[in-house]
């Protein structure tokens, strides 16, 4: 393997022929550089995208300070090389490596992942040979760097369970450091790489898939999931951290043009609406808010160590936040003179203000954005999502009227028991919006209406119900073309293909490693973006192995059958999934769970952490006592 | 108004950064140094 000085020279022969060479040389403020030989454990933070959209992702930079402030520890990051980057590394035969030292993944003791989302699954793999790694967990020994991996997509680890050696299952503050602490026990007893598994699976929220397996029934559900090892436990529980650590405040300034060049602070983790499609609604509770004085101090330390001009404040739903007008007139006062833009990415349509809007007047005449998601009462009840049609048509306005010139709509089609008429109606309803910018600004007025298609995911209240097939989709993308053909309106749509290959993914169990490593031989990679992805690639892929969409995403799945991801524990429990799911079925709404408590399993499963943080940073109510470990009722207080 | 002109040169791994990524980033040093707090700096 060549040394960090060999990469370094190899890299300056290659640089000049390829786009962007910035992306791959490191050396931007606020990177981390420590003596390599100083520290016990090195670990490389893997983003398998391209640096300009991995840069900017909270979760990496969260890890990158808290590993770096432990004075044992080295973090360094890496990204998926672009394509001629990658043919000129092959050629050249540099392996893959990491900005900051410019040592190859193969030289660090971990190698960490993080997957927001399914469609990046082959570029892992594809860094891992890029980077001279056996890809198959099975293939690896101690002489390589650990593999571990989290995010969102991991909370259905099967389809990569056969490349990872160890995900991490929830939130990783509360974990990455107790991984660490078990390698660093490992390699000093120097055992061989069973043995760290093992201490790994020890620890609360890790997830080796090497010491499970599946067997299933005739007609390819799964019929049992065990544990081959006894010291594997047979469910795994997401981890969470009982109140937020402060967040990071030395974001990396990145020397070319990024995707998103700013100060991200999280306001806010969870969302307590329970919207029935949303993946991340239930996959991050509970709700837990940060001081407004923690989010100030954040800012100001973060601007003066970055120079950014932009703070983006972030949270599933930014305007629930329980004192964002008084954080957003604080921040307005404090750099008033500044030109300061504040970005609020996810506004609810219920919880805006006319006092946010008058605060929010003059940071930026471009975009606002509103997610209605479906365009009926009817459907809207049906996900959850209750917005009254006045009440959206009200927010537009005061929108257009104050020198927003455009809206963007997201909507999805493809919802259970949806009909055409519930189709019509999104076109109806942009028409409408529209309608609303014309009478406040006139043709100035702009609506960029985004419809993608409903993938069924894991751990929500829909995830037994069916995906539209292709045919479905391009029936109502075709109807809604047409009908929004208006001025002023723009309308963009999903490929149909790509929302079956999310749903095969996202829904997927062991045998999708199959395909994922088939379509990777075959050259499938950077399957997120539109120009690389290749439907045939992946269809092969599938039939090859024999998975059909008809399985895997057009069947309505019955409430008993045993889920791929059923050992994954998120706190909201199965059975509340399931109760959500049947009064989907009848259109009937749960209310804001910040006014009443549902009891979706988060109380019973964190109720020591519940009451080892009490007050108002959670906004789950308080547990007033703790209960014995034999009894599962909690006392709870009503909410306020 | 202030102006003040910077002559540079770039070495090692900045001379794969572009020229306008360069100025973006003279910007935001600016910003980031204490006595220019309320400049908006705009290079020409």
């Amino acid at each position: 393997m060549l040394t960090n000085h060999q990469i370094a020279e190899r890299l300056e022969r290659i640089l000049l022929t390829v786009q962007k060479p910035g992306r791959y040389v490191g050396g931007e403020i606020n990177q981390v550089v420590k003596d390599w030989d100083s520290v016990e454990t090195r670990i490389a933070l893997a983003f398998p995208d391209i640096y300009d959209i991995g840069l900017s992702n909270l979760g990496l930079a969260i890890f990158y300070e808290d590993l770096n402030a432990r004075t044992d520890v080295l973090a360094e990051r890496t990204y998926a090389p672009w394509t001629d980057m990658e043919a000129a590394m092959r050629e050249a035969e540099i392996p893959l490596y990491t900005l900051e030292s410019k040592h190859a993944l193969a030289d660090f003791d971990i190698l960490a992942f993080t997957l927001p989302y399914e469609s990046i699954y082959t570029n892992a793999l594809n860094m891992l040979d890029l980077a001279g790694l056996p890809l198959f967990t099975k293939d690896r020994d101690e002489t390589h760097p650990l593999v571990i991996a989290g995010g969102h997509a991991a909370l259905n680890p099967e389809p990569m369970h056969a490349f990872i050696d160890a995900f991490a299952v929830g939130e990783g503050e509360a974990i990455f450091g107790e991984i660490v602490d078990a390698y660093q026990a490992w390699k000093k007893s120097v055992q061989d790489r069973p043995a760290l598994l093992h201490q790994l699976a020890q620890i609360p929220g890790i997830y080796i898939p090497s010491f499970y397996e599946t067997t299933y029934n005739a007609d390819g559900t799964i019929d049992t999931f065990t544990p081959t090892q006894p010291d594997a436990p047979a469910a795994i529980q997401k981890r969470i951290v009982g109140k937020l650590p402060p967040p990071p405040t030395r974001p990396i300034v990145p020397s070319i043009n990024t995707v998103q060049n700013r100060v991200a602070v999280e306001i806010m983790r969870g969302c307590a609406r329970g919207c029935r499609f949303c993946h991340a609604g239930m996959v991050n509770r509970p709700v837990r808010e940060r001081p407004v004085e923690e989010i100030l101090r954040a800012i100001t330390t973060s601007l003066e160590n970055s120079g950014f001009e932009e703070v983006a404040l972030l949270s599933l739903s930014s305007s629930d936040y329980t004192h964002i007008l008084d954080l957003i007139r604080q921040i307005s006062e404090q750099y008033k003179d500044e030109n300061l833009r504040i970005s609020l990415p996810s506004l609810r349509i219920e919880s805006l203000s006319i006092d946010l809007f008058e605060m929010l007047r003059g940071q930026g005449s471009g975009g606002f954005t509103l997610a209605p998601e479906a365009a009926t009462e009817h459907m809207r009840n049906i996900i959850n999502k209750p917005i009254q049609t006045r009440q959206l048509l009200d927010v537009a306005g005061e929108i257009y009227s104050r020198g927003w010139t455009t809206i963007k709509l997201y909507f999805m089609i493809g919802h259970p028991s949806e009909t055409l008429e519930d189709v019509h109606a999104i076109a109806d309803l942009c028409k409408q919006v529209i309608s609303e910018g014309r009478k406040a600004m006139g043709r100035k007025s702009k609506l960029n209406v985004g419809v993608s298609t409903f993938v069924p995911k894991p751990h929500t209240p829909f995830q037994w119900v069916s995906c539209d097939t292709v045919e479905q989709m391009r029936e109502k993308q075709h109807y809604l073309r047409d009908a929004l053909k208006v001025p002023g309106i723009k309308f963009n749509w999903s490929n149909p293909n790509e929302t079956i290959f999310e749903a095969m993914l996202s829904r997927g169990d062991r045998r999708t490693a199959d395909a994922i490593y088939h379509a990777w031989q075959h050259g499938a990679k950077f399957d997120s973006w539109r120009e690389y992805f290749n439907h045939q690639t992946w269809q092969s892929a599938f039939a090859e192995y024999g998975l059909t969409s008809e399985f895997f995403t057009n069947r309505e799945r019955s409430l008993d059958e045993h889920l791929p991801w059923d050992h994954i524990h998120t706190g909201v429990h199965k059975s509340y999934l399931a109760e959500e799911y049947n009064r989907s079925q009848s259109g009937t709404l749960t209310t804001y769970c910040r006014e009443q408590c549902h009891a979706c399993g988060i109380l019973r499963d964190y109720r020591d952490l519940r009451a080892q943080y009490p007050g108002e940073d959670w906004k789950c109510p308080e547990v007033r006592s703790i209960v014995t470990d034999q009894t599962v009722s909690v006392q709870v207080e009503a909410a306020q | 108004m202030i102006r003040v002109r910077i002559t540079y040169t770039k070495k090692g791994w900045l001379k794969y950064t572009s020229n306008l990524d360069i100025q973006k980033l003279w910007e935001r040093a600016i910003r980031r140094w204490p006595i220019a707090r309320g400049i908006t700096p705009s290079p020409k």
